[in-house]
């Protein structure tokens, strides 16, 4: 075979201590040192007037409030998360977009692999990881619970999972049909439990799938006609980046805006 | 394309991808070995899973501290002052409008005071003369009455005088008539002659 389909794990390059640093790590790292040196270009250099750099991220953080706005509604609310739902959109894009610089996933080491000498990738995009992609999942589902507590207390954020609460007051109302409803409430309420995890795994594999398929797709054509033939889909990987980019985002936002509601008054 | 069809009908691609998942975990055998199963397959391992979050970790910090806040602040203020600059650009046209339409106001006063004055003007003047036409005309009246009187009196003293001076001369001239008695011829000249110097 002249071409190597990337295998489902980031391969790993080199160790550091007892660190495996896979090409998927330095990719993320390449982000992390971009995003560093836009800080610091951007870093307290925010004037009323604006530069051209901070005019084009201006442009398009109004591009992005604007569609924030409808799912939040409120520009208060997008504001209040916008550090964790743009650092996320912002970084899915950068890494998925750089996973179609040339040298990405064609540069790399000759390692021993199961006895064979193989080409092993320096890199790879970032979000070819799924340990990346769960670390973003999970963090983004954390920081929505931690939102969600902050804006409506402990308890009755509790509330909505564990629904002992909604139980007492049924039995204080003395209601047969009313401890009833909130006993099949308090089941739903373990459901919302495992939809949580749902959540983390759906974003998480959601991410990971898409630009992995990308990626031996690219390896594929490429190997198969290395001129012209991969164009078309490296146009439509530019498009599946922005598109993951902009539904990981949402959806993160998407529970956020959900975690800090206000419960709707019992309907029974 | 027919390798690609092939390819893709034919069991390889899976095949292939097992092959290079298993490939993978012999890569690594310390790490994902270890775990197993599908995550194992999937290359889950907490060491990279810590590392990537503590990358993602780093870059939220950045992008928050040194992108987001500052950016999304100064967002904020550029449109409350823009905000503000058109309410005030608002007021000030309220206020120019305001401010116009007390000028003609103003304006429209001034004029109808200035007419007003006007009017009063050539009223009061109209009575002046008027009034001054009035006084002259009686005083004229008055002195041209004087003066008739005066002329009366005047003619009537003159004529009072001539009756006298006439009474005088005829006395004087019977007087020179009577001493001189003469011939008819003379007595005629004498008497042309009374008659000559009287008059």
């Amino acid at each position: 075979m002249i071409y190597t389909i990337p295998p489902l794990a980031a391969e790993t390059v080199t160790t550091l201590g007892t660190f495996p640093v896979t090409n998927t790590y330095i990719n993320s790292t390449i982000v992390l040192f971009v995003f560093f040196i836009l800080g610091l270009l951007l870093r307290n250099k925010t004037a009323e007037v604006p530069g051209a750099l901070q005019n084009f991220f201006e442009s398009i953080l109004e591009t992005l409030f604007k569609y924030f706005d409808q799912v939040t509604g409120d520009r208060k609310n997008t504001l209040r998360f916008l550090p964790i739902v743009g650092t996320l959109f912002f970084f899915i894009l950068l890494s998925n977009w750089m996973g179609i610089l040339p040298g990405i996933g064609s540069v790399g080491r000759w390692l021993t692999v199961h006895g064979e000498r193989e080409l092993v990738p320096l890199f790879r995009p970032a979000a070819t990881d799924l340990n990346l992609t769960l670390a973003m999942a999970v963090a983004s589902v954390a920081f929505s619970h931690l939102a969600g507590i902050l804006a409506i207390g402990f308890f009755r954020y509790a509330n909505k999972f564990v629904k002992l609460g909604d139980i007492w007051q049924a039995v204080l109302s003395g209601r047969p049909a009313k401890i009833l409803t909130a006993i099949i409430e308090f089941f739903v309420g373990f459901i919302e439990i495992i939809s949580e995890f749902a959540k983390v795994a759906s974003l998480s594999l959601r991410l990971f799938g898409n630009i992995f398929a990308g990626e031996v797709l690219l390896t594929v054509i490429g190997g198969m006609l290395a001129f012209f033939a991969p164009l078309p889909f490296l146009g439509l990987e530019l498009l599946v980046g922005l598109i993951q980019a902009t539904v990981f985002s949402m959806l993160v936002l998407v529970y956020l805006t959900v975690a800090t509601a206000e419960i709707p008054a019992a309907r029974h | 394309m027919m390798d690609l069809l092939q390819f893709l009908s034919s069991a390889e691609l899976s095949q292939t991808l097992q092959e290079a998942a298993s490939a993978a975990s012999d890569a690594v055998p310390s790490d994902t070995a270890q775990e197993g199963g599908a995550l194992g397959m999937l290359g889950l391992n907490w060491k990279l899973f810590l590392g990537q979050l503590f990358n993602f970790g780093i870059i939220l910090l950045i992008l928050w501290k040194w992108v987001f806040t500052p950016l999304s602040k100064t967002l904020e203020a550029r449109t409350k002052k823009i905000k503000k600059s058109l309410d005030d650009a608002e007021k000030v046209k309220a206020e120019t409008a305001q401010l116009r339409a007390y000028k003609a106001e103003v304006v429209k006063q001034a004029k109808q005071e200035y007419e007003n004055i006007l009017t009063q003007a050539e009223k009061t003047a109209q009575l002046q003369r008027e009034e001054i036409l009035a006084q002259t005309r009686q005083q004229t009246e008055k002195l041209l009455k004087e003066a008739e009187q005066q002329a009366e009196v005047n003619k009537q003293n003159i004529m009072k005088q001539a009756q006298d001076q006439v009474a005088e001369l005829v006395v004087l001239a019977t007087e020179k008539v009577i001493k001189e008695k003469l011939d008819s011829q003379k007595d005629r000249q004498l008497v042309s002659e009374a008659i000559k110097s009287i008059t």
